[in-house]
């Protein structure tokens, strides 16, 4: 019974969806840490290590995307909503939003400082990760 | 003499002279003036027409061009520009300009 419930577990865990924040191959940010990322993403900061920074988001119904807010963010989709309502009076407005991790993809390699999230399937080898994460 | 007396004394005569002087003459004077001096005020008219209905149509294109200008300087500050640098692979700005065209 144990056996069946381990098996279990380690399926639920390898099929787990993991995903990565990436930046350009020639930025200098090595790493980063869960609380830079929101920072940066809630646009309360826009400079990590030296380096100001771009976050861009993917699109509301990516995967990606709620899982960045759930597991990074910490904030739901209401929350996030209002944060910004009152922001915009500030003169913030949220990350840029790409539609695809292609154009995500495409977007880094262009911009040395764009710093984004992609699922980790979509992944190449032309950018840098700087930090993973899980569902 | 006999001859002219005649001639003022012949009602028809007289009928004839009243006729070219109340119909005739004043037609013959309007028809001059008409063909000398009329008929550059005529042009000059026409002319300070068209200059008016010309310029008419290019304030109407200038319009159109201010306009033109306004929404392309609004499109270009869309968020969605940023695209251009992902060469647009999701097709939004493509989808945009496509619909902007229809309208």
């Amino acid at each position: 019974m144990s056996k069946l419930f381990f098996l279990l577990l380690l399926s639920i865990v390898l099929h787990a969806n993991e995903y990565v924040v990436i930046v350009n191959k020639d930025s200098h940010i090595e790493t980063v840490s869960q609380l830079q990322l929101k920072m940066l993403f809630l646009k309360k900061t826009k400079i990590i290590n030296d380096m100001t920074l771009i976050p861009i988001n993917l699109n509301f119904s990516n995967n990606a995307r709620s899982s960045f807010e759930k597991n990074i963010l910490h904030m739901s989709r209401k929350k996030l909503k209002s944060f910004w309502i009152k922001q915009h009076y500030f003169g913030k407005r949220p990350p840029i939003i790409m539609r695809s991790s292609k154009s995500v993809l495409a977007f880094i390699k262009n911009i040395q400082e764009a710093i984004a999230y992609i699922p980790k399937k979509d992944l190449t080898d032309d950018v840098k990760v700087i930090y993973k994460w899980r569902d | 003499m006999p001859f002219f007396q005649s001639y003022k004394n012949s009602l028809f005569h007289k009928l004839l002279l009243g006729f070219l002087l109340v119909g005739f003459f004043p037609f013959l004077v309007l028809y001059l003036y008409t063909i000398i001096l009329a008929e550059d005020r005529l042009a000059d008219k026409i002319i300070s027409e068209q200059n008016v209905q010309a310029q008419i149509i290019i304030d109407s294109i200038d319009s159109y061009f201010i306009s033109l200008q306004k929404e392309i300087r609004f499109i270009s500050r869309l968020d969605l520009m940023d695209d251009i640098i992902a060469d647009d692979l999701d097709k939004r700005i493509s989808h945009l300009l496509i619909q902007k065209k229809r309208i």
